[in-house]
């Protein structure tokens, strides 16, 4: 059951990622969606219209902040400052959970702006985990690492990318924020079997479920983000669910971005598979 | 794998996405066209680092990255700076952006910030770039209307302290001095190609936020003057006195009571932190 410390026992359902397009409809209608989920750094600013509707949307709805730029995996480690921006949207939201990104995407001050992919070695994990160590120890708020979907693999790599996760959430002792359509991504793209994958997760760290539409190239996939989740990627998700019971779900859609009450129905279909598992996961 | 090894792989990665684009990677932009092939160190990156999978070769996996880089940057920028691309049109505006960022390559947190010094960059290099005044001002007008979105909004300072309090200006405000119309086509030639206007004498504009939204408006010359004096040194008292000569005799007190009643009833002016 996946209801556990790093999400802070919360029974969410399914949630969506705000995008601006939809917020004047959120307030407007309050529809019924369990939860949602912000892009942090959208909203590290002093004022104006995003820090209105980070406080009108807190109000109504439980809301994740999901971050993109700890880089968790940085060599030259964490940017202070950017904990400390962090430190003041979780005064602001008081989230159950916080979550990034496993990965790295900076060095020596300049940014790459993309989730980019770690070689998986002993070494790199100790590196990340010390990194959320000093995450949850500075903002006091359980953190949930998220694999990335990833094209490249690197020579230096000495184990799996499952048992590269799985040693980072271990010696963080923190949550993870398992994205299903990355492993399957990923799957194809590297040559792995996702279900090999998913059972080798810590069932009992799982404090949060991420899908969302890839598309496929020639013999490769990317993670885009802009179409409906995949076939195998839902069944990906149902025998998810089967092993860790109902578990907070999120479903990305960042371009192509359709109607508020499309992505409502299509975080219907995971909301039936999480009844399925174990009741309301509400 | 060390942590001097990692450190040399990722500085080696990012200089690696942050060379040109090359070959069909460009081709799918507005970018003008060049060598079809990627650098020997770019190569020589992908090689050193990565591995081949059954599809793709390392510099192929390596390709994909560095088109995300190049992909999202532009596409930012675009956004961002909406009238600069109307006016260049998009390869010209392309063009200028690539080598804009690759002497101004991101840096912050935030891609929002990106642009920040796309004004800057014109201004230095204004032979090389196609009606640069008109540019020029549009990108300083286009940074500003992003800075009025979200910038902080500071206590504003009590009318009755400001001759004694050193003052500034609300981080959301940005007051220009423009050398073309380009408020104008800014503001009215919302569709289409923007045509290039020509230089005039100076005029004066504020963009600030009030409530959510966003304004630009037109300053006196001597508002402009009053505003920018005490964005340089807080004194109300050396503002005043700079603005002097720009006033009309009769109804210059009037009108300074005016502009000051207005800016502090929009909280324009707040305590020099």
């Amino acid at each position: 059951m996946s209801a556990n410390r790093f999400n802070a026992h919360a029974r969410l359902g399914v949630g969506l990622g705000l995008r601006a397009p939809h917020v004047a409809q959120v307030l407007a209608e309050r529809p019924a969606i369990d939860w949602f989920e912000v892009v942090a750094e959208n909203f590290m600013v002093d004022g104006g219209r995003p820090r209105d509707t980070l406080e009108r949307v807190t109000a109504c709805y439980p809301v994740i902040p999901h971050g993109v730029a700890l880089y968790l995996g940085a060599a030259q480690g964490l940017d202070r400052a950017h904990l400390a921006r962090w430190k003041a949207l979780v005064a602001r939201v008081r989230p159950p959970w916080i979550s990034d990104h496993l990965c790295w995407g900076s060095v020596d001050g300049g940014t790459s702006h993309d989730l980019l992919p770690l070689p998986y070695t002993p070494e790199v994990a100790r590196l990340c985990a010390a990194a959320i160590r000093e995450i949850q120890d500075t903002l006091e708020v359980p953190f949930a690492v998220e694999n990335v979907s990833s094209y490249a693999e690197f020579r230096g790599s000495t184990m799996p990318e499952w048992a590269f996760l799985a040693e980072v959430a271990e010696k963080a002792d923190c949550g993870i924020l398992l994205d299903v359509n990355n492993v399957y991504v990923s799957s194809v793209n590297h040559g792995f079997d996702p279900r090999a994958y998913l059972a080798a997760i810590p069932a009992e760290r799982v404090a949060q479920l991420h899908l969302a539409g890839h598309a496929a190239q020639h013999g490769f996939i990317i993670d885009t983000h802009d179409r409906p989740v995949a076939e195998p990627v839902w069944q990906l998700y149902a025998e998810t669910i089967a092993r860790l019971g109902p578990t907070p779900t999120l479903l990305e859609w960042d371009a192509e971005l359709p109607s508020l009450a499309a992505l409502a129905a299509e975080a219907a279909r995971a909301a039936a598979i999480l009844a399925t598992a174990g009741g309301d996961a509400r | 794998m060390r942590a001097d090894e990692l450190l040399a792989m990722q500085r080696a990665f990012l200089a690696a996405l942050r060379e040109p684009l090359a070959g069909a990677s460009r081709a799918r932009t507005d970018l003008p066209a060049r060598s079809s092939v990627t650098s020997p160190a770019f190569a020589a990156t992908a090689e050193a680092w990565l591995t081949a999978s059954e599809a793709l070769d390392p510099v192929a996996r390596l390709e994909l990255y560095h088109r995300q880089y190049w992909y999202r940057l532009l596409d930012s920028l675009a956004d961002d700076f909406p009238a600069v691309q109307r006016l260049l049109g998009a390869p010209r505006f392309a063009a200028l952006v690539e080598r804009y960022l690759a002497d101004v390559p991101p840096h912050t947190f935030s891609l929002r910030d990106t642009g920040a010094g796309l004004a800057a960059f014109v201004a230095a290099r204004s032979a090389e770039v196609p009606h640069a005044a008109h540019v020029f001002d549009l990108a300083r007008l286009e940074y500003a209307w992003i800075v009025a979105f979200d910038a902080p909004a500071r206590p504003s300072a009590p009318a009755a302290a400001l001759a004694t309090t050193p003052l500034a200006l609300q981080p959301h405000l940005t007051i220009l001095a423009l050398h073309t119309a380009a408020d104008t086509s800014w503001r009215t030639q919302t569709r289409g190609r923007l045509r290039p206007a020509t230089d005039a004498p100076s005029r004066f504009v504020a963009i600030a936020r009030e409530g959510l939204e966003r304004r630009i408006e037109r300053l006196h010359p001597a508002a402009f003057t009053v505003l920018h004096a005490i964005e340089r040194d807080g004194d109300l008292g050396r503002a005043l006195d700079a603005a002097a000569p720009q006033l009309p005799r009769r109804r210059g007190q009037a009108l300074v009571q005016t502009w000051f009643q207005a800016w502090t009833a929009r909280g324009w002016l707040v305590p020099r932190a």
